[in-house]
């Protein structure tokens, strides 16, 4: 039987050509966020004891919300429990780098922040950690996005960035929403 | 023996017509997909560029 495939395997390849190209744009602009632009999932990897957060270690009460450390780094610590945030509302300033420490009490949670590229699970016995910069000041939402419970819809908290002028840490370094 | 393409009663060989048939790039198909796909990466490129790169930083 004669071969109609010299003609068929030339578009063939050109689709091929369409095909792996459009991956391979996708793919470099990715490879491009991710080591030019530092846009990586978040990928910490701490362990401790979920049980205990509320006795020893980062993540007692004291230590919990926003707090600029010795070195000048704001970070802001979060519990996220069964079915709140604590605290539920937390200040960090505009157009600085800010890390954000979340561990879990009880089961899995997830959070984002909206407006924002923040978005992480949180899971009992490790402590997620996400750096960014806040580009614009508001009141951004930041609900709890992986499914934990009855409570899951009503579990969110606030993050309110402030113009850097606004943001004034205490002694201590800490910073709260006030009233 | 039987040829595993042609099925069983087809002729040997194929007429000139069939032929020219089977020779016929299916272009029309390849330009559904084409416009399929690239419809597929302007989406993906829009959100990419007004949506995700806005948004800053995270690592």
């Amino acid at each position: 039987m004669a071969s109609a495939e010299p003609d068929i395997e030339p578009a063939e390849l050109r689709w091929a050509w369409v095909a792996l190209g459009s991956a391979g744009i996708i793919f470099a602009l990715t490879l491009f966020a991710a080591l030019a632009l530092q846009r990586n999932p978040p990928s910490n990897l701490e362990r401790l004891d979920p049980k205990t957060l509320h006795l020893t270690g980062e993540f007692t009460e004291p230590n919990l919300g926003t707090r600029v450390e010795a070195n000048g780094r704001v970070t802001t610590r979060i519990v996220a429990t069964q079915f709140a945030f604590v605290p539920q509302c937390v200040v960090v300033p505009e157009g600085r780098e800010v890390t954000l420490r979340l561990s879990s009490a009880d089961v899995i949670h997830g959070i984002l922040v909206t407006g924002t590229n923040v978005n992480t699970m949180v899971v009992p016995g490790y402590v997620a950690q996400v750096h960014t910069v806040f580009q614009h000041t508001g009141d951004l939402l930041m609900p709890c996005h992986e499914f934990c419970g009855l409570g899951h819809s009503q579990m969110y908290a606030r993050v309110r960035v402030v113009p850097q002028n606004e943001f004034r840490p205490d002694a201590q370094g800490r910073a709260n929403c006030g009233p | 023996m039987s040829d595993p393409i042609l099925p069983a009663g087809a002729p040997e060989r194929l007429n000139q017509q069939q032929l020219q048939a089977l020779r016929a790039v299916p272009s029309g198909a390849f330009a559904l997909s084409g416009v399929a796909v690239l419809l597929l990466l302007v989406a993906w490129l829009l959100i990419y560029l007004v949506l995700y790169l806005p948004r800053g930083m995270v690592g």
